[in-house]
């Protein structure tokens, strides 16, 4: 399944390299280094956080609402 | 007009080791060259580690980004990741003056000081006799040029390197430091050794164009992992260096901005007519050595020998990449110093000998910035971010590189001549059933091995057609498609006495190793065989 339609679009990257590579946000964009379960932790909960955005874009493909 | 006894054309890895050798042997050279460059980019990367930037300089954008944000890739960055802003003069203006045809395959190419070499990867291999023998190339002797290339280019090659990629040439530096990545990597495959080598997997350190040791004007690599941007010490090898040091020579003559276009061969040398500032102009020479590039090269001399018909073969290697997650790395910090290079090389042996083999660089990942690893993911943009963020220290990108063969089903050919540009190529490129069955099997073989060096693939990359940005076999010495357009033994191209072949176009084979290193090597031995023939 492609799963394309689910990534970021261009201008969502934009701002997002922008302020990467701006000194006041570089803080946001360090490696995390919490430990293995320190990380594993911030990946579940970002999976928990993002699953109803993945989860509308879906139904909203399915349906052809774009 | 100058009458030069060598007018070498494009300054690639080959053209300035080929021009190099002509130039030590008291040859008087014309270097004809397109010549695009930025020098004023360049100039605008600090010297210091790349945290160092990210943490204090205000104007980091500029160099990261680019001030019409070319950094930011609309497309994907499946091929050519490594074209950061500092590096984009490489393909400038290809589109336009080279142009390309053909839905599968989408080539770059290069009218930069230093062509391709300019985004060159650095990895060195040496090529064994059987395999300089599938490609055309007598192994005779072959080794005084690889002493030469090492002495120009400057490799530096640990301990850990091993016989099937690297066979030993005297005159190189010890190897660059590896990353912390890379040595829990080592470690464990060290550990297993005999356990994985039994399935026909093999690592160890890459053979790199990277000085550890200072080398006359150019320093050795300061570990900043700045090395996709700046080259402020020139530590990591690009054919410009050479080009500016045999500038300072009495016998070479440099002309930038020439699109070359044509030759012609007569009794007494070569004419070759190219575009400067607009103007046909006309430069000679006793003899021609075509190094634009095994694209260009073919394409000048199918423009320029229309009685050897229009289309050719076409070689690429096809490449494929497994971004994956290294478990003992996972949470951990790492160390700011490192370099931005391939830290190891592999190779892995098919299970049917049919199937040959495959060769293997490592990565890690970071100054290529995070928002380029989010823009791949199937994830929210805040979400991919904090993903990023908790995986990237642990990522270790494993590129397989794929031998390629001729077949009818690669080839390219001339279009028609356009004013003020070159003429188009068609291209139409297919691997064959058996050599895609081929690379699934050893694709799915080094997949099934990661785990066993500690390593969880999160994915499988196949960046296109023209995706390794290795190209070759465009005027073979044995030519199935097209017999009468063909490079000669002594690289002289089919029919002409004057003209030869100094790139990798006169290639049969392109063996799975990268092709840089001994092209450039095979460029020195066209120099001593167009040094002969004066």
């Amino acid at each position: 399944m492609n799963l394309d339609f689910l990534k970021p679009d261009d201008d969502a990257v934009l701002r997002l390299a922008r302020r990467e590579t701006s000194v006041e946000h570089e803080a946001a964009f360090r490696p995390l280094c919490l430990g293995p379960a320190g990380n594993f932790l911030v990946l579940a909960l970002t999976g928990l956080a993002a699953a109803p955005f993945i989860a509308w874009k879906i139904v909203r493909r399915i349906f052809g609402w774009n | 007009m100058h009458d030069f006894d060598v007018l070498v054309i494009g300054s690639g890895p080959c053209g300035a080791m080929l021009a190099s050798s002509l130039v030590e042997a008291g040859r008087s050279v014309l270097l004809l060259d397109y010549g695009q460059d930025d020098a004023e980019r360049r100039a605008l990367i600090p010297d210091r580690p790349f945290s160092d930037l990210r943490r204090t300089d205000p104007d980091q954008a500029r160099y990261f980004l680019g001030e019409a944000l070319q950094g930011v890739p609309r497309q994907g960055i499946r091929v050519g990741a490594q074209l950061t802003p500092a590096r984009q003069f490489v393909h400038a203006r290809t589109d336009d003056l080279l142009p390309v045809t053909g839905d599968d395959f989408q080539p770059m190419q290069s009218l930069a000081l230093g062509g391709l070499g300019s985004a060159w990867g650095t990895a060195c291999f040496t090529f064994s006799e059987a395999e300089l023998a599938r490609i055309g190339l007598s192994a005779d002797g072959f080794d005084r040029f690889y002493r030469q290339t090492v002495a120009r280019v400057g490799v530096s090659v640990g301990e850990a390197a091993q016989a099937r990629w690297w066979h030993g040439v005297p005159g190189t530096q010890p190897g660059l430091e590896i990353d912390q990545n890379a040595s829990d990597l080592l470690r464990r495959y060290q550990a297993k050794r005999s356990a994985i080598e039994t399935r026909g997997f093999f690592l160890g350190s890459a053979p790199l164009a990277v000085l550890s040791r200072d080398l006359g004007a150019r320093r050795a690599n300061p570990y900043h992992d700045m090395d996709f941007y700046g080259e402020a010490r020139k530590s990591a090898y690009r054919p410009r260096y050479t080009v500016e040091e045999l500038r300072g020579h009495p016998n070479f003559h440099y002309v930038a901005g020439v699109l070359a276009l044509s030759f012609r061969e007569d009794a007494e040398g070569v004419t070759v007519t190219g575009l400067k500032e607009g103007v046909e102009t006309a430069y000679r020479a006793k003899r021609l050595a075509l190094c634009a590039g095994a694209l260009n090269s073919a394409r000048l001399a199918l423009r320029s020998l229309p009685e050897t018909g229009s289309t050719t073969t076409l070689l690429c290697n096809p490449y494929t990449y497994f971004p994956t997650i290294q478990w003992s790395r996972f949470g951990r910090a790492t160390e700011d110093r490192r370099h931005s290079l391939a830290q190891l090389a592999g190779y892995l042996e098919g299970d049917d000998p049919s199937d040959g083999a495959c060769s293997v660089q490592v990565y890690s990942y970071r100054s290529l910035l995070l928002f380029k690893l989010v823009k791949e993911m199937p994830l929210p943009a805040w979400a991919g971010l904090q993903v990023a963020r908790a995986l990237v220290n642990s990522m270790a990108i494993f590129g397989a590189w794929f031998a390629d063969g001729l077949a009818s089903s690669k080839t390219m050919t001339l279009g028609a001549d356009r004013p003020g540009k070159a003429p188009s190529l068609a291209i139409r490129y297919a691997l064959t059933p058996e050599e895609t069955a081929r690379r699934r099997r050893l694709e799915k073989k080094l997949k099934g091995l990661l785990p066993a060096l500690g390593c969880q693939p999160i994915g499988q990359v196949d960046p296109g057609a023209a995706g390794s940005i290795h190209y070759a076999g465009t005027i073979p010495f044995a030519n199935p498609v097209n017999p009468r357009f063909f490079t000669a033994p002594d690289y002289r191209l089919a029919h002409l006495n004057r003209v030869f072949v100094g790139d990798n176009a006169s290639w049969n084979w392109l063996p799975h190793k990268g092709p840089t290193f001994t092209a450039m090597a095979n460029a020195r031995r066209v120099g001593e065989f167009i040094h002969s023939s004066l």
